[in-house]
């Protein structure tokens, strides 16, 4: 089954016209995917009928509010294959996923002396909170290295995995290279070693078939604006024994089963990981938005951008003084960066918007990547359902016109 | 918002061809000025001698805007007197908020600069065109002679001569990186 011809009548901002006239070219979703109306009408669904606190309110729109968060909670679950509802804890996004585990997890189980294992290529938050995990705790952070390609270097795996490794963080597809990860293979040489293994499925769960239990790992977190649904949503799948013994990352309202002047007892997961009011019509839009993937189909989602992707490389790779960054297309995601000779992705982006045409330019959040690779910003270019060959041939046009305003020989 | 305003010749001519590019040998005073959003990173020194701008040079990596604005900014400054310099500065940060349409204030004293009075109107970049100058300013008042000292005094601090002794100038930046926020 392939992506509707129709598809990107769903989505209402890409109908507008933007710099004088021209079509929006929406080529950023990595950052942030757009929004089909279904997700958008949840939303206004929600606060125009049954908007209520859930939990604990006794009338019916309390109880349509619960009972419909509840459903998000399952459909997530079952859409990254996670045995129980109860695994799924709704987050702010993916960065709060990990750092629930940091908290939670690392606290109690990593020591003075222990190892974190993560890689060159991650994005900030799947850095910085084991960065500060580690200050905190005086454990040691070691890296998998990546080569040329943006490929993780494995051959020395054995070696920085180690019997003081506790946790291995990684991404499932890197958000600079598009290098999809061999998870799988990591978190068996990771549990052989006793390590806990936490995957970040930003670039993942959006954009192709997720199974938590088959990549045999035991966090993985997401987050639900890069999947189509609102921004303030996501979340952390554990394996269940897991979020049992961990402890709560925010005390207050909701996480309790219990509570005294001077002492508290917790809830049951996956609520005690949710103090206070939460996203409650945001997270029920994401429900909507896990149907919406689940109609298409993520076999035919993944397709899709391969798809995509490949002509993308292609046609970018005619253009004369432009560098791809990353692995062949067989093993990379939706996620082209590149740069161009004689001229700062700043000014690309820059000129590129001039024509409608949006694309990231920066570090996108993975500054050490580009330290490694000797360059301070790169430009990226991103794909999802909705994109279009048409887009990469306006994007294509666009850095043929940068090149020449900023009169690049060649 | 045409990109002609953005993009005019002489900023793509600084940028192809920046001026005043290198180090100051030996300097009075080395900043180094960072952008962390979008990774641009510039190095300003300088040397001052009774009150003048001797020579100052920046290196570093980053946009157009970023790098046309900071070899301005060097060809501008040269040879001016400190307070002069001061003067610049802040016409230039009041070049970069004044609203468009507007004939910008000391216009003549910007002379090239006022090229640059196009960014204003792209807000995100205006951090990349003022890069530069707030790490000159910081440069300055390393100095004591930036707009907030009191007297000039054209000699360096004890210990802040990053070049002093023939020490490598690319050390030791860490500690003084600013970023724009």
């Amino acid at each position: 089954m392939a992506i509707p011809a129709t598809i990107r009548d769903d989505f209402p901002i890409l109908r507008q016209r933007v710099a004088g006239g021209k079509p929006l070219v929406y080529l950023d979703s990595a950052a942030t995917s757009q929004k089909p109306r279904q997700v958008i009408d949840a939303i206004v669904r929600y606060y125009s009928e049954y908007n209520a606190n859930i939990h604990r309110g006794v009338y019916s729109i309390a109880e349509r509010a619960t009972a419909a968060y509840e459903e998000a909670r399952a459909k997530v679950a079952r859409f990254i294959g996670a045995a129980d509802p109860a695994e799924v804890v709704f987050t702010r996004n993916v960065t709060e996923a990990l750092n629930l585990v940091a908290h939670g997890w690392g606290r109690r189980h990593v020591g003075p002396g222990d190892e974190i294992l993560t890689t060159e290529l991650e994005h900030h938050s799947d850095l910085v909170p084991w960065q500060m995990l580690a200050n905190e705790r005086g454990a040691r952070l070691r890296h998998i290295p990546f080569d040329d390609r943006g490929r993780l270097v494995l051959d020395d795996l054995d070696r920085l995995l180690t019997d003081r490794t506790r946790i291995v963080a990684l991404a499932h597809v890197s958000n600079t290279f598009g290098t999809v990860i061999p998870v799988e293979r990591i978190a068996k040489a990771a549990h052989a070693r006793g390590a806990v293994v936490v995957v970040d499925g930003a670039q993942s769960t959006p954009h192709r078939p997720v199974d938590v239990r088959a990549l045999g790992i035991d966090f993985f977190g997401f987050t639900g604006h890069k999947m189509l649904g609102p921004m303030g949503t996501g979340g952390l799948w554990g394996r269940r024994e897991l979020l049992e013994e961990m402890e709560p990352f925010e005390g207050g309202g909701e996480m309790i089963s219990d509570v005294w002047l001077d002492r508290a007892e917790w809830n049951a997961v996956p609520w005690k990981f949710e103090a206070g009011t939460m996203n409650v019509g945001d997270t029920i839009a994401l429900g909507v938005a896990v149907d919406y993937l689940r109609a298409l189909g993520m076999p035919a989602v993944q397709e899709h951008e391969r798809s995509i992707t490949h002509y993308a490389m292609a046609q970018l790779s005619e253009i004369p003084g432009l560098h791809i960054l990353g692995p062949g297309v067989e093993e990379r995601g939706g996620v082209v960066a590149f740069w161009m000779d004689g001229i700062h992705p700043h000014d690309i982006a820059q000129v590129l918007d001039g024509d409608g045409i949006c694309v990231r330019a920066g570090h996108h959040c993975a500054k050490p990547a580009h330290r490694k690779l000797g360059i301070g910003a790169s430009a990226r270019a991103s794909f999802y359902v909705y994109t279009v060959r048409e887009e990469i041939d306006a994007l294509c046009r666009g850095l043929l016109k940068t090149r020449e305003l900023f009169r690049v020989a060649g | 918002m045409s990109l002609d305003e953005l993009y005019r010749d002489v900023i793509l001519d600084h940028y192809s061809h920046p001026r005043n590019r290198g180090v100051v040998r030996p300097a009075d005073a080395m900043r180094e000025g960072a952008n962390p959003l979008c990774g641009d990173e510039i190095r300003v020194s300088l040397r001052v001698c009774d009150g003048v701008v001797e020579d100052v040079r920046f290196e570093g990596k980053g946009c157009s805007i970023s790098q046309a604005s900071a070899s301005m900014m060097t060809e501008q400054i040269k040879g001016k007197p400190v307070a002069e310099a001061n003067r610049l500065i802040a016409a230039f940060k009041a070049l970069m908020h004044t609203p468009p349409g507007t004939e910008p204030a000391a216009a003549d004293e910007l002379g090239d600069l006022v090229a640059l009075s196009g960014v204003g109107k792209f807000p995100v970049r205006v951090k990349c065109a003022t890069l530069s100058w707030i790490t000159l300013e910081m440069a300055l008042d390393e100095l004591g002679c930036g707009p907030q000292s009191a007297s000039p005094r054209g000699t360096a601090p004890q210990g802040r001569d990053l070049t002093a002794g023939g020490r490598d100038a690319t050390g030791d930046g860490g500690s003084h990186v600013h970023r724009i926020r």
